[in-house]
């Protein structure tokens, strides 16, 4: 299965290349001691940003590449099982936010480092990647069964399901508030319960695309 | 002694339009066989189903004596499998997809690999995606061969190739088998391709068995008839509703 994981970051390597340049300009910058509450204001809101998006973009474009090139009865057919396949399609975009959380970590250490305060939480960041997981986990689990085009569809629903659900629902904006404030400086208890309900919702997410999976005819 | 590296028994399977019916054929070691029929007659869905890319609705198939679905890993090392359609990553090298493919097989031989790409003309730092349809069977038949199978299943081979490679291929087959031990089953609708190397051929015509017996056994019964009866006559004859 590391041979399939390796596949998916080299195909799609272009996708990591832009986020890790921004990161590496933000830390030079602040390196350099470049570093203000001004740039700080600005880097933080697209390092959230780029949380937000790096898990189920890159699972997404991972899925794409694969309808693109009509690879999967490819794979199927090579001596591999096929539970290993649908499993390197979770753990290379796992392993994505996990590099890009250790990243902008180091990237959020050396901006604090310039700044000589602290002003950004690392955790925070990583507790967005870690709500991004089930999304991800939803769309791969639509592209094993539909194709990709659906799990694009899926991926703009869901976000906008997830936005919209405490807008439309009387009352829940207020409540929900205080949860988006606290989610800026989490603790660290919150976040490691969070990581590890979003995990768990993920993994799920895959035994289901691989029961999918083995079904599927190529 | 004649052990069956392919059966199939009653085997079954229907999509919406189309089915295939009550299919059953045997391939000895050591021989090749060739499956022909008309387009849409059901070959490509018979050699999906040996593949295991898709499952019967009922009857049996065995591959090298065992059944595909429950020694998936153990089989697919075995057999050398060229699609119909050459699917592979487009924005990667030759080489990158060959190092990829060799990684899945204990008996890879990169250097039979290399020998494979320079007889067949192909550049390993060419993309797939720069390759014509043409080169991509090249290379799908190089990465079929490159790991010693000891059946080889080609869907389609010499479709899309020049005159010259074709009969580049069919030899390649005959030397395949030349050792007794390994054997090929191919679908075609060139059915002179079937004149120069097949031993045995199966006619499947409209999703069931038409004929399947030995070539040259086949040609006598139908010359008993028609002193120059050919595989085509044969074939026109079958998808004609004849037996």
């Amino acid at each position: 299965m590391l041979g399939l994981v390796w596949k998916d970051f080299y195909i799609n390597r272009s996708q990591l290349v832009f986020p890790a340049i921004v990161l590496c300009a933000i830390a030079l910058l602040a390196a350099v001691g470049r570093s203000s509450p001004t740039t700080v204001d600005y880097a933080v809101p697209l390092l959230f940003t780029y949380s937000g998006l790096m898990v189920p973009f890159f699972a997404l474009n991972s899925a794409m590449l694969e309808e693109k090139n009509r690879t999967l009865a490819f794979l199927r057919s090579l001596p591999m099982r096929a539970d290993a396949i649908v499993a390197s399609k979770f753990v290379a975009p796992l392993l994505v936010g996990v590099l890009w959380v250790g990243a902008s970590a180091l990237a959020a250490i050396i901006m604090q480092a310039g700044m000589g305060e602290h002003t950004v939480s690392i955790m925070s960041g990583m507790l967005l990647v870690c709500a991004t997981l089930p999304i991800a986990a939803i769309e791969l689990v639509v592209f094993f069964r539909f194709g990709a085009s659906a799990a694009r569809t899926a991926l703009i629903v869901v976000v906008g399901t997830v936005y919209l659900v405490p807008l439309l629902a009387q009352g829940l904006v207020a409540k929900v508030k205080p949860i988006v404030v606290a989610m800026m400086d989490p603790e660290p208890v919150h976040v490691v319960l969070f990581a590890g309900g979003s995990l768990l919702l993920y993994f799920a997410g895959m035994l289901i695309a691989q029961a999918i999976f083995r079904r599927r005819e190529m | 002694m004649s052990e069956n590296v392919l059966m199939l028994d009653g085997v079954c399977k229907s999509y919406r339009g189309f089915e295939l019916r009550n299919v059953s054929f045997v391939l000895p070691r050591g021989y090749i066989m060739g499956l022909v029929g008309p387009n849409g007659a059901g070959k490509t869905t018979t050699i999906r189903l040996i593949m295991d890319l898709a499952r019967p609705d009922s009857g049996r198939i065995a591959v090298l004596g065992q059944q595909m679905a429950a020694n998936q890993i153990e089989l697919k090392r075995r057999i050398g499998y060229v699609p119909e359609n050459h699917e592979f990553y487009s924005d990667m090298t030759v080489n990158w997809t060959a190092q990829f493919v060799g990684r899945q097989y204990p008996t890879w031989n990169e250097a039979r690999f290399r020998e494979l790409l320079q007889r067949y003309d192909v550049d390993p730092r060419k993309k797939i995606g720069a390759l014509s349809k043409g080169t991509k069977a090249k290379l799908a038949m190089a990465l079929a061969l490159a790991h010693h199978p000891e059946l080889l299943i080609l869907d389609e081979p010499t479709s899309g190739l020049d005159p010259v490679v074709r009969r580049e291929l069919l030899s390649d087959l005959l030397e395949f088998v030349a050792d007794g031990d390994r054997s090929v089953l191919f679908s075609t609708h060139i059915t002179s391709d079937l004149e120069r190397v097949a031993d045995y051929i199966t006619f499947i015509v409209n999703g069931r068995v038409a004929a399947s017996d030995e070539r040259e056994v086949m040609l006598e019964r139908a010359r008993a008839s028609n002193p120059t009866a050919s595989i085509e006559d044969l074939l026109w004859t079958y998808a004609k509703g004849g037996h």
